[in-house]
């Protein structure tokens, strides 16, 4: 009972501090119509359609015939394809009828999104694309970093699954996290690397509540979708491993086996310094003569069940 | 390609050519194949090679796609690896958006080892066995210096067992819209894991056994989710119920020196005829998940985000052992599983999780932001008090064994404040606040506050320029050393030992990005820092019961510092209109320093004698390195070049070793290294029809003291316990690989 009110309380902590947080300002639109409006809105034009969009731009107008959003606009919204170009762009009489001229007051009425801040931009997308699966997008970290749909997207010059702007998930990850195209290639030849998994296997790139927008409630849970073997929960429970895989495992690429964080047994002795085997000194002689205390499978020969134990002998994870 | 790949590919091109057949006028239908002929040649068989991939022999389908384009409906087919056995397939069919399905199938395999040999039979699911005479031979000729003497004329009988698994995955998703905002989606899918796995087993602590275990694990994972979106608002309300299965409850292996039970030794595994340990059991996990995102007033987004899982698994116990000489020893027939506290584990546990946040931009200028988040892990299990343990089989152990539910409790309040300070330039700082309350560690609770200051700057499309600063200081307090030593006990933990996940610690670190875009040049630069300097924090480091002095220090051990450093750059340039070069460096160490006390000197003491210190520090160095060349030769020929270097060292050195083991040496250092170089042509035949003709050179070179010459037997050189270990031969081989592919890709 006492778990239970904790959490109500919390829920309304949280929500009461949502509300005031609203109410006390005194702006009337909300985020998402603001920005629709700052993006598409031009009072004075009229629409043209496609095909006077395709005088001046032609080769642009027919790869969109080819491309996901000009076929499924018409499919999902009803907008015929004439439709299209003005749709995100806006309406374009001002910017044709400046026939050309960059200096005619009407050239720039249209929404060019390169000059667009990654706000605008994004909120953009949003007007069509809000739903549960990007609910967290405004104020996420991609958000905040200003980066924007189109940073990954690329709604006329799409090269991979999804509109994307490279050729896969990770590719286009890595335009911005070299680094961790780096430790993915730790390992020689991981899931990732052969491309049976991406980035997006565990994370969600649109924003989730998770810390590094995880697809999961935490991080052991997200491990726990592949790995349903560690899951358990087991008789004798390994704590470090019920708190957080990556208390041991670095799931990005690791220079050692099982991705480990560092080699056994001096992974295991940065907490097991015990009277006894566990704190004593492997040295080169142990490895001359292939001990099985630093060779093979080291500390996991006799601990292989180091995830937790199922067996009565199990506090030591041997069983 | 075998008889059954090319049945799966004939069914798959027949059924695309059925729905192109049916199709009407107004379909628009695109197909592509790919198909190759390979020649690969590996000078040893190094799993490495292959581990999650096929590179076939001969004629291949490397891909299939179908597209079409319906008035109505979209529907696409995209198949890889067709004829390997990492092969995969994904049919979607989309109609408007208002329903859709998608199915697929994807067969992953893991391969670790293609040369390793076994003496054991498996002649029941779990269950290994040696030839009789090998025990029969061992248990006639009892005594350590004749077993190993003798282990090495069986070893010629050993079979030829390859270590490697398969994922088998099938997936079915269907959605659609219920109504104008409210969608309804559910999936389904089955995997089956099979093969065979290095299992390490051990019968003494100095007789080592690995088992090529078989695989047989199933999971079903099923999910049914609504999810309603308007104008400002999003509710998301989810199901999901996965289970795993896996048909090998537990493993029992022969030992090799007796065909009879016995009370033995748990140093050299002289007692049980067989030893027994419990697999990964069955389990399941119920997940629900609610989440809403709301538009309020002001410029303000809320959002809520709450889980619930219970995680359970109800096995059936093993008995204490499988060795039947303990009658004695434990007062009661410990093979016996009437003897049991509890027939089955009982087990479950609960994770609460609930995240709100709110976000404003009630000024163009200022951004600000709330997070709340509340994680609890409750272990609810059955509490069981076991009557004694067995040491791997081998001897009895008489104090009473415990398990105990625990609970563990994060929770986390953190805001931010971003400047808008001009177009593209963002600055803004971060603040959380965790703490942790846990039942079941050293440190019942820490607290750890972090401050994060970033500046984003992108003023245009070809400048970026991010960096972050984090400091963190995580407190521990309630440090329970009492709970952990004793003066009296022989296996006791050291009272100066942090642990370093839950340690006290400052954390520093740094994040910066600058990408440079322009015309024909780009250059990017990367680097992050990490320092982790971890502290004492509350409680004692000596042991109280004894007096500070030379053999009781009062000092921290366990890991003190560790850094992660990375660089790298990028560059790119267009050469000209048909010539384009890039190339990539990263570097990345990762150092740590860690203090260490042995206590393994008899009488054993907890007391930290400083002639039996030492210090260790490990560093891993990566150097990853790209270089690429693209050029178009004519409009129908185009040329690529690549080279990739993945290189990574380890060094593990002693730098601080006590007078009483001032003699030791450090371990070899460790080395792993990819280099592939490639060409590759492609000939623009036709508009449908393309030609390619590509060359690898792969080399792969290891150096790992513990995995590079693995024998089937070792461990012969230690003295004065002889080392008997028989392990599988799984050596890490170095190789080089040569791949001519020819590729034919056919659109139509």
């Amino acid at each position: 009972m006492k778990k239970l009110l904790t959490r109500i309380s919390h829920t309304i902590f949280s929500l009461s501090l949502a509300g005031a947080i609203g109410f006390a300002l005194s702006a009337n639109r909300s985020l998402s119509a603001e920005m629709g409006a700052s993006s598409m809105g031009q009072e004075k034009a009229e629409f043209v359609g496609a095909e006077t969009c395709a005088a001046c731009h032609q080769d642009e107008v027919e790869a969109f015939k080819g491309a996901k959003h000009g076929k499924a606009l018409l499919k999902s919204k009803g907008v015929e394809f004439t439709q299209s170009c003005e749709t995100c762009h806006g309406a374009g009489s001002l910017h044709s009828n400046a026939g050309g001229d960059k200096a005619a007051p009407g050239f720039a009425s249209l929404t060019i999104f390169k000059k667009l801040t990654p706000t605008e931009v994004s909120n953009a997308c949003l007007e069509c694309h809000k739903d549960s699966e990007r609910s967290h997008w405004s104020g996420g970290p991609h958000d905040r970093a200003n980066v924007s749909c189109t940073a990954c997207h690329s709604v006329h010059n799409a090269k991979g699954h999804g509109e994307l702007v490279k050729k896969n998930t990770s590719e286009t990850c890595y335009q911005c996290h070299k680094n961790v195209k780096g430790e993915m290639r730790r390992s020689a030849h991981m899931p990732v690397e052969e491309g049976k998994m991406d980035c997006s296997s565990c994370h969600d790139m649109h924003g989730t509540s998770t810390p590094k927008q995880l697809k999961a409630a935490n991080t052991n849970q997200l491990c726990y979708q592949c790995h349903q073997d560690k899951r358990g929960p087991f008789v004798w429970d390994h704590m470090p491993v019920r708190e957080n895989c990556s208390n041991c495992h670095h799931p990005h690429g690791s220079h050692y086996d099982k991705m480990l964080l560092a080699k056994q047994p001096f992974l295991c002795q940065k907490c097991h310094a015990y009277t006894r085997h566990p704190g004593t000194v492997r040295d080169a002689a142990d490895v001359t003569n292939q001990s099985s205390y630093i060779f093979g499978q080291s500390c996991y020969q006799c601990h292989s069940n180091i995830h937790g134990s199922n067996h009565p002998a199990g506090k030591a994870l041997t069983r | 390609m075998n008889r059954r790949h090319a049945l799966h590919t004939v069914a798959g091109l027949l059924v695309s050519a059925a729905w192109t057949l049916s199709a009407s006028a107004e379909t628009k239908i695109a197909q592509e194949i790919e198909v190759g002929l390979q020649s690969v040649d590996l000078n040893n068989p190094e799993a490495k090679f292959q581990e999650y991939k096929d590179v076939p022999q001969g004629l291949f389908i490397e891909s299939y796609t179908l597209d079409v384009d319906a008035p109505k409906y979209d529907l696409s087919l995209d198949a890889k690896s067709i004829t390997e056995e990492d092969r995969s397939a994904t049919l979607s069919y989309d109609r408007g958006g208002k329903l859709w399905l998608n199915a697929g199938w994807d067969q992953t395999p893991h391969r670790w080892s293609e040369t390793s040999r076994t003496l054991f039979h498996e002649t029941d699911p779990g269950v290994y066995e040696l030839p009789d005479e090998i025990q029969d031979f061992f248990q006639t000729n009892t005594g350590d210096v004749n077993w190993w003497n003798n282990i090495d004329g069986y070893l010629d009988d050993a079979h030829e067992e390859k270590l490697a698994s398969r994922r088998d995955k099938a997936s079915l998703g269907l959605g659609g819209m219920i109504s104008d905002g409210l969608s309804l989606k559910v999936n389904f899918s089955h995997e089956k894991k099979s093969g065979r796995q290095l299992t390490p087993v051990a019968l003494g602590r100095n007789f080592a056994l690995e088992i090529a275990r078989e695989l047989d694990e199933t999971v079903y994972d099923s999910g049914v989710a609504l999810g309603y979106a308007t104008k400002g608002m999003d509710l998301g309300l989810s199901y999901g119920l996965n289970v795993y299965e896996n048909d090998t409850d537990s493993l029992t292996w022969d030992n090799f020196k007796r065909t009879t039970d016995q009370v033995g030794s748990s140093q050299t595994g002289t007692g049980s005829a067989q030893g027994r340990a419990a697999m990964t059991p069955d389990n399941l996990a119920h997940m629900a998940r609610l989440t809403a995102g709301l538009d309020l007033p002001g410029k303000t987004r809320f959002n809520a985000d709450i889980n619930y899982t219970r995680m359970e698994q109800n096995e059936k116990i093993l008995p204490y052992s499988i060795n039947t000489a303990f009658t004695t020893a434990a007062g009661f027939d410990a093979s016996n599983p009437a003897n049991l506290p509890s027939e089955r584990a009982e087990t479950n546990q609960t994770l609460w999780v609930q995240d709100y946040r709110v976000a404003n931009r009630a000024s163009r200028f200022l951004s600000v932001g709330l997070k709340a988040r509340w994680e609890q892990l409750g272990n609810h299990s059955k509490e069981m008090t076991f009557d004694g343990h067995t040491t791997l089989d081998q001897s009895w152990s008489t104090p009473d064994e415990s398990t105990h539910r625990f609970t563990y409790q994060k929770n986390t309040l953190g805001g931010y404040v971003d400047a808008n300070i001009m177009k593209g330039l963002i600055a803004g700082v971060d603040y959380d606040h965790e703490t942790i309350n846990r039942t079941h560690r050293e440190y019942r609770k820490t607290e750890e506050s972090t401050v994060v200051g970033r500046v984003n700057y992108s003023p245009n499309s070809w400048f970026n320029f991010r960096q972050k600063v984090t400091w963190a200081n995580r407190d521990a307090k309630g440090f329970e050393v009492s709970d952990f030593m004793s003066s009296t006990s022989t296996f006791s933990e050291n009272p100066g030992l942090r642990r370093y996940d839950i340690a006290a610690r400052v954390r520093k670190g740094e994040d910066l990005e600058i990408q440079f875009m322009k015309g024909p040049f780009s250059i990017g630069w990367n680097s992050a820092y990490i320092h982790d300097e971890y502290k004492p924090g509350e409680g004692n480091l000596y042991n109280p019961l004894v007096a500070i002095s030379a053999s009781n220090q009062n000092k921290q051990y366990g890991l003190l510092e560790n850094k992660v450093a990375n660089s790298g750059i990028d560059l790119g340039l267009e050469l000209a209109d048909n010539i384009g070069i890039f190339a990539s460096y990263q570097y990345s160490l990762v150092r740590g320093i860690q203090r260490q006390n042995q206590n393994n000197v008899s009488p054993y003491s907890v007391a930290q004698d400083t002639n039996e210190d030492y210090t260790v520090e490990t560093k891993e160095r990566y150097n990853t390195f790209g270089f690429g060349l693209d050029t178009r030769i004519t409009e129908k020929v185009n040329m690529s070049l690549g080279y990739d270097l993945a290189h990574s060292l380890g060094t593990i050195d002693y730098t601080s070793l006590g007078t009483t083991i001032g003699d030791k040496q450090s371990v070899p250092e460790t080395v792993s290294s990819k280099q592939d170089y490639k060409i590759r042509g492609e000939y623009k035949a036709t508009k449908t029809l393309s030609l390619s003709l590509g060359y690898l050179f792969e080399l792969y070179n290891v150096k790992d003291f513990a995995q590079d010459n693995v024998p089937l037997a070792t461990g012969e050189n230690i003295t004065p316990t002889p080392q008997t270990n028989i392990l599988l031969g799984d050596s890490s081989q170095d190789y080089k690989a040569h791949v001519v592919t020819l590729m034919a890709k056919y659109k139509f």
